[in-house]
């Protein structure tokens, strides 16, 4: 049996062959809305498999889905397809990998800041151009704040984690007894 | 009268007489051959007899000796499983004072490792609590802008120092 990272894998490839010039920085950022807002609202996507419903009311709720998300009009042959062969519960995780193939054929990576305090721009680049001098790759930064540090910041991709924070400090003294 | 008397005592000794010549002859002639053989026979016999009696003296006399011998060699047993007992007695005297050694080793060192390790418990959960009490109160703390303002300047410094 495949699985479902293998299939979502399979639409994020034909669809980034096929529409990869619509693709840049300002629609990664959308699709990365797109992800979050899908993944809070896993309801929205109930709505494809009601059973009686009409053509008019589909195309309808892509449209709607679409303007919400700020995608562009390719992403509708997605949606479409992904509905027609009964996959569309896969949207988010196809999303995500068009982002990942993004990220790769742009040499950039993704890195989801957490502080516990609220970050300038300029504070944002010295983040920014730490990270790029670290890994000789373009970053984007996905940042959020959050309490739980109690003060610190946490940095982390898929593979990478980095975190100076008074929570860690203390999670590691807990460790060592 | 007178005559016919010793005529007839003459006769009758002389009856006697023939009698015992005819006796004497029949004894010699017929029993005396049978009596001597039934007496060298007897003698036969006797000299078995004696014979035997002397194999039954000296069996007796061999038996004595092995009782003698058997009971020495009891006496030797019995010594040597006297000596052997006090030698295991001693043995196992000593093996159940090692058996108490070791089993007191072990009772302390079980004790040993029980008080090390509620200490080691208890130490955790002091360290525990010392490490949440310290948590809120670096909550607390760092619920001030200043403080976190602190922090993050010298964080964004490290950055900086380390592009």
């Amino acid at each position: 049996m495949i699985s479902q990272e293998v299939i979502s894998r399979k639409y994020a490839v034909a669809f980034f062959n096929l529409f990869q010039q619509v693709l840049n920085d300002e629609v990664f950022w959308n699709i990365e809305f797109a992800i979050n807002f899908l993944n809070k609202n896993p309801s929205i996507i109930d709505f494809f498999h009601l059973p009686n419903i009409t053509s008019s009311s589909l195309n309808e709720m892509i449209e709607i889905l679409l303007k919400k998300l700020n995608l562009p009009n390719q992403f509708d042959h997605l949606l479409r397809l992904l509905v027609k062969h009964k996959r569309i519960i896969l949207l988010s995780d196809v999303l995500r990998k068009i982002n990942d193939i993004f990220l790769q054929k742009k040499n950039k990576m993704l890195f989801e800041v957490s502080s516990s305090f609220v970050l300038e721009d300029n504070e944002k680049n010295i983040i920014n151009l730490f990270l790029k001098n670290l890994l000789k790759k373009n970053i984007f930064l996905k940042f959020n704040i959050d309490k739980n540090l109690i003060a610190g910041i946490k940095i982390k991709n898929n593979n990478y984690l980095w975190e100076h924070s008074i929570q860690k400090k203390l999670h590691d003294l807990k460790l060592l007894i | 009268m007178l005559n016919n008397q010793i005529i007839s005592i003459f006769f009758r000794i002389l009856n006697l007489f023939i009698i015992l010549i005819l006796l004497f002859y029949i004894f010699k002639k017929y029993l005396i051959n049978s009596i001597k053989n039934k007496i060298i026979e007897k003698k036969e016999d006797l000299k078995r007899l004696e014979e035997k009696s002397n194999d039954i003296m000296n069996q007796s006399s061999n038996l004595d000796k092995d009782f003698l011998n058997q009971e020495q060699f009891f006496s030797k047993l019995s010594f040597k499983i006297k000596n052997w007992k006090v030698a295991f007695d001693k043995k196992l005297y000593k093996k159940i004072i090692e058996h108490e050694l070791i089993k007191t080793k072990i009772e302390n060192n079980l004790k040993l490792k029980e008080y090390s390790l509620t200490m080691q418990n208890l130490k955790k959960q002091t360290l525990l609590h010392g490490i949440n009490q310290a948590e809120l109160e670096l909550k607390k703390q760092y619920k001030d802008q200043d403080s976190q303002l602190m922090f993050k300047n010298n964080l964004l410094s490290f950055l900086k120092n380390n592009l």
